[in-house]
Order: C-alpha cells, then structure tokens, then sequence
C-alpha cells in the first residue's frame, strides 16, 4: 500500500521530468485516475490564492539562493574562485569558524587580478548605493541595478525597484523588528517605509525605522542627512530621532535634517507643515504645551541645534531661509548660503569619497561661500569651478585632494 | 567485495551528485525548509549542516530521487528540532522517528512532488518572453492588481487583462510544448484566467 504511494509519487517525479518509459506511461495513466495524493495535490494547485503565497514564497527562496551562490563566487577574502565540486563544500564549512580560518590558509593566494588603481581615475558623484541590516543583523548589498524582493521581515516584503528605491509593503502591525539603512561616502539611496512615508537619505548617512510602526507613534532614528516626506497621520505622531540626542516631531510634512556630526550642528529645515523641535529625544503622548528648549516651525524656517552642546546651548531658529538649498542634494546640485569653505570641502567628501588634503591655514577660512554647483558632474570637472571662485589650486591623487594657495 | 578502489569511485560519484544537488536542488530545499522555520538565516544553516553531514555518510544513495528524499527529511528534522518542544504537539505522521533520517515516508514524496511542481511553474513562467514573464511575475506571484501592475509596467490599466491572458496562454502552449499535459497544470491555468 505504502509502495504503491511510493510509486505513484515516483512516477509523477519522471513525468514531470519526461522520463517515463512507455510502460510507466500506461501505469501512470491508470493510477493518475484513481490517486488520492493526485486529488490532494490537484485541489492545492487549483487555489489560486494557495498557489500565489507559494509561489511568492519559492520566487524569494530562489533569490536568496542566487544570493548564497553570488557571494560563494565573489569570496570577501581574495581567494581564487572555487570550482563547482569545492563550492558546496566550501558552503557546508562555511558553518564554522574555524573551517573558515583554516580554509583560508589551505586555498592558494588570488588569481584573480585585482585592477591598479589607474593614475587618471574619474572620480564619479554619488550614485544609488546603500546597505541593508535587517533584524538578524543580515546585511543586504543596494545598487541601482535589478529589482524584486530582498528580503522578508515578519509579514512584510521589502522590494526594491529598478531605479535603486526600497519600500515596505505589508500589514501594520506592531512589530520589534528593526532595520537600518545605510549609505556609504559617495552613495544615496530612497525608501518608502510602512506607513507611507518617504525617505531620501544622502551620503554617509543612516536611517534606522521599525519594519512596522506600531498604533501609538512613528519613531525612527537618523545620522548624517536625510530628507522626509511624512504621510499624514494625526494618530501616530512621528518622531525623528537625531544622532540619538534631539528630536524632531511631526504628524506630515516636508522637511530635511542635516546631522552630520563633523559639521557640528544639526539643522531641521521645513518646507511644508508644521515639526516641533526638541533638544532632547520625548516619547509618549506629546503634551500641546511647549517643553523648555522647544520650538516649532514654520515653512521656510529653519532650525539649529549645536552638536555636543544639548539643551543649554538652545536651539536657534533662523526665518526665511533658502529652503531650496537646504534639499539642493535631492536635486543634483549643491547649494550654498554664506558656507564655509572647510563645509563645502566636508560636503564634496561626503558625495565623491574622497578627502581634501589642506593645509591647516585654510582649512579655518572665515569665507563665506554662495552659489550652487551642479552634483551630477565628476569631480574632475567641478574642482576647475571652486578653484576660480575660492582662489584655490586642487591636485587629484587617487582619491585625496591636495589644496594650495595660488 | 568492496576493495578500497571501489570505495573510492563510490564516494567520488557521490561527491558528484551531492555537488550537482547543491547546485540544484537548494533553493527547493531553502524553500522547504523557510516554510517550517520561518527564518531564513536558519535555513541555510540546517541545509549546510545536512550536506555536510551527507558527505560524511557512507552510504552509496541509489538515484537522485533517493538522494533528494533524504535531503528533504533531514532538513525536516533539524527544522522540527530547531522548533523544539513547542511543537512536539502539531500532528504529523512522522514525530515519532523525528531523529531518523532515513525514515522517508509518503509526506515526504508527496512533498517532493509539490516542489517538483511548483518549480516547474516558476522556471516555465521565467523561460518567457519578457513581458510575458513580468506581467506573471506581478499577477502571479506578486499578486499586484490590474491597477497596480498597470502603474507598475506603465501601460494602460484596460490592457493589462488582455496582456495577463495572453501571458498565460503562452505559459500554457510552453507546457503543452514540453509535453506537460498534466491535468493539474491546466486545471490550475482555467482557474486563474
């Protein structure tokens, strides 16, 4: 009885290979008529729902597996790439350490060449770059190229767009899950969270959101700089926490924050809305009052808060401001309002990965600085630029900088 | 008789066919496996474990369908102890001998022909055309809307049936083609048109 469902199984299996002989054949014709497994089966396929969830499930599956496979082909270490026999091998020592370290030692130094540095490098702006960590610390390779899903957090899928965008798709529910996204110097990257909300995050920048909000308040945390687009949601308030130190509230609006910690202050510039601004991180139910060390926004205002300094230091709120130059990097160029020259320096660092090599009299210039550049240019057509209005000489040497005084 | 010669052949077709099932059959098994363990990462970790522990083994496995039953009970098990105690009250025929890998039993081929299946669904739908195939990806598996797939393909929403039909009926002629008339497979192409 057991065999001949054994069987039957076996005979589907070659059928759907094309393996059955002409004799398997007639026997397969036979069973297929009175199979309980193939009612079974056949009634499964014919959900079309059932069949949809599996199919998004295998579709995932496969992706991780092309992903195991990408990075057995591609070894972190320069190892010579392994041959078919040795790769799966490889993966099964790949579950402890030790084999690892071992491994290393055993497999003969790199064939693969690794290109020189080439002495005239084109040193290109910032493109859609950008790192992943999910809850299980397992992190997740962002360019603009290919689309799909990359991963699946509890209930929801995290899918990635052809033009180097993420977002979160799936049911809003409280969930402890915590992702990060990271971009490196010289890369940017966008995501739509779970509740709507969009976020451009500039280079060297990091914006860390639960996979979904929960029903009390939106919180996420961020370094460096970030652009936000909030969906409206006068339930949840959302809150953005600053370098884990201040705080920025809204219920849906438009506003940057630059927080880069070399640039010393953390500015919250508003474009549409209404955020009230906080020198210290508040959670709970948001009082209507003003705190001490609040303030809240208008649009085209702009917020400064010194970095290291906290609530004594106050936050100093500047009217009118260039809005526009606040957000110029989502725009491809950068804008400058009476900066200085060590901030555009730090600014070009940031987008090209690359370090300014000046000499120590400069690098406190007093100048100030305004006018825009384009972003989009290498960086070898936007040095000629600065060096006509700053009075500077720049020298490219790999990926450093030289400045002189003319 | 077994002379070390012999010995050494055996365990060298079987590192063959293990390598080929790696290659194969992993992402089925990563599927199988994510399904009762719902965490990725653990999967990956049971299926290293048991092609490790395959290569160890010195028992000479008769075909690949011997091989892949094996595979798929093993990473059964570690998954079921993986989800330990708290599960030991989910009625499956095959708690019992939950530590015996070699106890292949009638769920198991049965399962070995849901995946069989299912993969056979998923490559034909990637073989396509590309149009083809990303209109099925996004009905299909995704499981968009006609609106949502018109905004996602940019075409108008009133099309989008007509394109959906015509995808599947090639999905169909490619399974015909393949001399895959098997009934399952059009009962459940009828029920999604």
């Amino acid at each position: 009885m057991k065999d001949d469902v054994a069987d039957w199984h076996d005979l589907i299996l070659k059928y759907l290979k094309e393996e059955l002989t002409a004799a398997e054949q007639l026997r397969f014709d036979e069973l297929y008529r009175q199979s309980p497994s193939f009612k079974k089966l056949s009634d499964e396929f014919s959900d079309p729902a059932l069949l949809q969830s599996r199919l998004l499930q295998f579709d995932l599956a496969m992706q991780e597996w092309e992903a195991v496979r990408e990075t057995e082909r591609t070894p972190a270490a320069p190892v010579r790439p392994m041959n078919r026999r040795s790769r799966w091998i490889w993966a099964a020592a790949a579950i402890s350490a030790a084999c690892i370290v071992t491994y290393m030692y055993l497999v003969s130094p790199a064939e693969r060449q690794i290109s020189p540095p080439s002495a005239q490098q084109t040193i290109l702006p910032a493109s859609q770059k950008a790192v992943l960590i999910l809850a299980d610390q397992r992190t997740i390779e962002l360019d603009d190229l290919g689309k799909g899903i990359v991963a699946q957090e509890g209930e929801t899928v995290i899918e990635k767009s052809g033009d180097g965008a993420l977002s979160y798709q799936g049911k809003e529910s409280t969930s402890a899950l915590l992702n990060t996204l990271r971009t490196p110097r010289g890369g940017f990257y966008h995501v739509t969270l779970s509740d709507g909300t969009k976020v451009w995050l500039n280079a060297a920048s990091s914006l860390r959101y639960p996979v979904t909000f929960g029903t009390a308040e939106r919180r996420v945390l961020i370094t460096g700089q970030a652009y936000f687009e909030v969906a409206h949601d006068a339930k949840r308030p959302f809150r953005v926490v600053v370098n884990d130190q201040s705080q920025v509230e809204v219920l849906g609006t438009h506003f940057d924050i630059s927080a880069y910690l070399d640039d010393n202050e953390t500015k919250t510039t508003l474009l549409e809305g209404s955020v009230r601004v906080s020198p210290v991180p508040v959670s709970g139910v948001s009082s209507p009052l003003l705190s001490p060390g609040q303030v809240i926004l208008q649009p085209g205002q702009q917020a400064r808060l010194l970095v290291g300094h906290k609530a004594q230091q106050g936050i100093v709120v500047d009217k009118n401001v260039d809005t526009e130059a606040a957000i110029a990097w989502m725009k491809g160029s950068f804008s400058y309002d009476k900066a200085s020259f060590a901030q555009v320096v730090r600014q070009l660092e940031r987008w090209y990965d690359v370090d300014f090599v000046l000499p120590k009299h400069l690098a406190g210039l007093p100048d100030r600085y305004t006018g825009d550049f384009q972003s989009s240019i290498p960086l070898s057509e936007l040095l000629p630029q600065l060096s006509q209005i700053s009075g500077f000489t720049f020298q490219l040497k790999g990926k450093k900088v030289i400045v002189r005084s003319k | 008789m077994t002379g070390p010669q012999e010995t050494k052949s055996h365990q060298k077709r079987k590192h063959a066919m293990l390598s080929e099932l790696y290659d194969s059959y992993y992402g089925m098994l990563l599927y199988y496996t994510k399904q009762l363990v719902r965490n990725a990462e653990v999967a990956k970790d049971i299926i290293s474990e048991v092609f490790a522990n395959m290569l160890k083994l010195s028992h000479d496995f008769q075909s690949v369908a011997d091989a892949q039953a094996y595979l798929l009970v093993s990473c059964r098990n570690r998954a079921y102890n993986y989800l330990g105690a708290a599960h030991t009250t989910r009625s499956s025929a095959s708690l019992s001998d939950i530590s015996d890998d070699w106890a292949t039993d009638d769920t198991i081929h049965e399962e070995m022909v849901r995946l069989e299946l299912l993969h056979t669904i998923y490559k034909e739908i990637n073989a396509l055309p590309t149009y083809a195939r990303d209109i099925l990806n996004l009905s299909f598996i995704k499981g968009l809307s006609n609106q949502e797939i018109a905004e996602e393909l940019q075409k108008p929403v009133g099309n989008i049936r007509a394109l959906k039909a015509q995808a599947l009926k090639m999905l169909r002629l490619r399974i015909i083609e393949k001399k895959l008339t098997y009934a399952l497979l059009l009962l459940m192409l009828e029920e999604v048109v």
